[in-house]
């Protein structure tokens, strides 16, 4: 089992959903998805292109006495900064999920989807889209901001995962 | 001056009256060509008029005497074609006679009204104002349906509650049924008829088994009714109409 | 009806006993083209939601063919009859409630049939007939588009008593509920300890992971766990991405009805003064109609999909859906199984910090 192919495995899951969902619940768990997923990518994409802000200590050292089962004295405290600011990405985007969701319930109401119009699956391929970049894509890069404590190794996209998150020998 | 009518003079409208029926066709003759005018003049100038007034209008031959008959004699019985009924009891038992037919030679007393009529000329609807209603409730209903109305008015006038059917009495239908069913060859025919029986359609108002006949009657009539909707709609669907396929 | 029978029907009501006469009416209606001819419209009828179309169907259940005397067969072949001609869709077909989507087997608004003062006559033979005044065609028609507009009212309404009884049931049943509830939090705990699993470092654990002993049980759990975790992933995601495929038409009638029932009236109203000017215009220009059964239909409109919403339960009985329901149950149950023997497992070792 490498992490490469953890993600393959992983992926068809998502495209599923994203392909049987109906418009109406993709587009649901897209606008559900929309906030924590942006912070996600608004955070790695901080990290990656402006790695002088340090983004991952802001992040991550508040928490790491939060986290510190998951730590150990072997690892870097920019490591564990990462770990611990990936674990709080990962409650906040649930936590921002469930709020999201809880509103929706309520004042959510759609349009009839037995209208047919030549539209709809062009729109259904972009909230597709939308869906995996919101909530595969974020749970992508948290594994990679913790796969130092994976015992997989990267394998064939280790390269890729090199370019977002360089591990040190 | 009097009338000379094969030899002997009739000296009164109301003798001469009583004469139509026994010569119909010369007295009728007499009648349209205006032979009489100048006698019924000299002897009562109104009811003269009255018969002038009706003589353009086409009625046949036996409803224009009749009317006449009684324009000159308003006491007579009740006289029509050349039969005199004493009672009217005794024309309903003649209508009935031909039952299950109708006589085709009685029916224009129904089909003009002449029953109250004639109780109008003698004054009977003022005696008898409940029996001139019904009478008048019947002719009314000739005007739709003769021969429910024929068979009404037989019944109405003869008070009988048996039912005449060629020629005998039949103290109830159930004696009737019986006899049919050992005697008629053609059940059939039968059944179609009496489905559609003006005789039982009028009879069961004066018969105590009425309630069963109005049930009969009623089946029979909302079964061809729904027979003739469905096979009507499924022809015009075979045809192929254009508004339909 | 052998008009023989009618004789023997006078003496039945006037009190003949006419028993042996009935000995093959059963038969006889059973076997007669009307009922032959209504048992096979009445499967037609099944397929559409018009007041009529139910009526008849809901006649034809009632039906007992097996009369006891000729009063009843008659009675019998009378109603035989009727639910016969009333059976063809001519005669059933709502306008406002035909299904967009399926098949009608009307082509035209025009086939429709309609009383005139007693007589019936279809909608395209009124428009073209010079002889009935065009007031009595307006008031025939416009008397049948109320009554087609009131059953499609009374389908809205059973719509919406539909969702009520649906949402006393749902709100009833606490088991359901919170066996519901139960499944997310259990796939959601799967998850987690899938993350817990290969996070935590537990270093005897991860031995295993890379250098896996099939003596041992951990080397089970490190691949038999994320590969049934996969499995069950799966099978959740179809099914229930499947459910919801299908139950969104319901759902999403549920979500406007309990917002917006007064405009569905509304639309519906609005719709029916469309088709009586439409058919208004015909009438005035003597145009027959053709190809239009559909144009008026408010069953799937754009408020709501009251079809879905009478049928909500019937995706149930669909192939697709069981084979998934069996799936994923199978999959649930081994992975709850599973999921309690390698917590065992997991935990034991990490406490006990020894190789199980």
């Amino acid at each position: 089992m490498t992490l490469s192919l953890l993600f393959l495995l992983i992926a068809p899951l998502f495209l599923l959903s994203s392909i049987f969902l109906p418009s109406h619940r993709l587009k649901v768990y897209v606008r559900s998805s929309l906030l924590g997923g942006m912070a996600a990518l608004l955070i790695s994409f901080v990290d990656i292109f402006f790695p002088d802000v340090q983004i991952v200590v802001l992040l991550g050292q508040p928490f790491l006495q939060l986290f510190f089962f998951l730590l150990s004295s072997e690892q870097t405290f920019l490591e564990q900064c990462r770990i611990a600011s990936a674990f709080f990405l990962l409650l906040l985007y649930f936590l921002l999920y469930l709020l999201s969701y809880a509103l929706q319930k309520l004042l959510f109401l759609g349009q009839n989807m037995t209208i047919h119009w030549s539209g709809k699956v062009l729109r259904h391929v972009g909230y597709s889209i939308l869906f995996l970049l919101f909530t595969f894509v974020p749970l992508v890069l948290f594994f990679l901001n913790i796969r130092i404590l994976l015992p997989f190794p990267d394998g064939i996209f280790s390269s890729l995962f090199q370019f977002f998150y360089p591990l040190e020998a | 001056m009097p009338y000379l009518y094969h030899g002997k003079d009739i000296k009164s409208l109301e003798e001469l009256a009583f004469l139509f029926h026994k010569d119909r066709s010369f007295f009728y003759r007499e009648l349209k060509d205006g032979k009489l005018s100048s006698f019924l003049e000299e002897k009562d100038k109104g009811k003269a008029d009255k018969i002038q007034r009706i003589l353009p209008l086409s009625y046949p031959s036996d409803v224009f005497l009749f009317f006449c008959t009684y324009i000159l004699n308003p006491h007579l019985e009740f006289i029509f074609r050349d039969n005199v009924y004493k009672t009217y009891a005794e024309l309903g038992e003649k209508m009935l006679f031909s039952s299950p037919n109708i006589d085709a030679l009685l029916l224009p007393i129904v089909t003009n009204s002449l029953l109250s009529r004639h109780m109008h000329f003698t004054g009977e609807d003022k005696i008898h104002p409940e029996s001139y209603k019904r009478i008048v409730e019947i002719e009314r209903i000739g005007s739709t349906d003769h021969e429910k109305a024929y068979f009404l008015l037989a019944y109405e006038l003869s008070k009988k509650t048996a039912i005449l059917y060629k020629g005998v009495e039949y103290k109830d239908l159930f004696n009737l049924t019986y006899y049919l069913s050992k005697s008629e060859k053609d059940l059939s025919d039968l059944g179609n008829y009496l489905g559609s029986s003006p005789l039982l359609a009028a009879y069961k108002e004066y018969s105590k088994e009425g309630k069963a006949i109005e049930t009969f009657l009623h089946l029979v009539e909302s079964l061809e009714r729904e027979e003739r909707a469905l096979s009507s709609f499924l022809e015009r669907r075979r045809k192929g109409d254009s508004s339909l396929l | 009806m052998d008009a023989r029978m009618k004789f023997f029907l006078l003496s039945e009501m006037v009190g003949w006993n006419v028993t042996p006469e009935l000995k093959d009416e059963r038969e006889r209606l059973l076997k007669s083209p009307t009922y032959q001819i209504l048992k096979e419209n009445v499967q037609e009828a099944k397929k559409h939601f018009s007041g009529r179309a139910k009526e008849v169907c809901r006649s034809f259940e009632k039906l007992s063919i097996d009369p006891k005397s000729l009063y009843q067969s008659f009675v019998l072949e009378t109603t035989l009859d009727y639910l016969a001609l009333h059976s063809f869709p001519e005669y059933y077909i709502n306008p406002f409630a035909v299904d967009p989507e399926g098949d009608c087997p009307l082509d035209t608004i025009g086939e429709l049939i309609v009383d005139v003062e007693g007589k019936e006559m279809s909608v395209n033979e009124i428009i073209l007939d010079e002889t009935i005044p065009t007031p009595v065609k307006k008031e025939s028609i416009e008397r049948k588009l109320d009554e087609d507009l009131r059953d499609m009212e009374r389908i809205v309404e059973d719509s919406l008593k539909a969702i009520e009884k649906n949402r006393s049931i749902n709100k009833a049943s606490s088991l359901r509920a919170f066996l519901k509830v139960m499944e997310i939090v259990f796939f959601i705990l799967a998850q987690v300890f899938f993350l817990v699993l290969f996070s935590v470092p537990f270093e005897i654990f991860f031995s295993y992971v890379t250098h896996p002993t099939w003596t041992r049980v951990m080397s089970y759990v490190a691949y038999g766990y994320p590969i049934l975790l996969l499995l069950y992933d799966l099978a959740f995601v179809l099914f229930h991405s499947y459910h919801a495929r299908v139950r969104e038409p319901y759902e999403y009638a549920v979500r406007f009805l309990s917002r917006s029932s007064e405009s569905v009236f509304e639309s519906i109203r609005e719709t029916k003064e469309n088709l009586y000017d439409y058919l208004l215009g015909a009438i005035n220009n003597r145009i027959e109609l053709k190809g239009d059964i559909k144009d008026f239909s408010r069953l799937k409109d754009a408020y709501v999909d009251f079809r879905s919403v009478l049928l909500s339960e019937e995706f149930k009985k669909r192939k697709t859906y069981r084979l998934l329901r069996s799936f994923l149950l199978t999959l649930s149950t081994l992975m709850a199984l599973f999921f309690l023997f390698s917590l065992t497992i997991y935990l034991l070792g990490l406490i006990l910090q020894v190789a199980i």
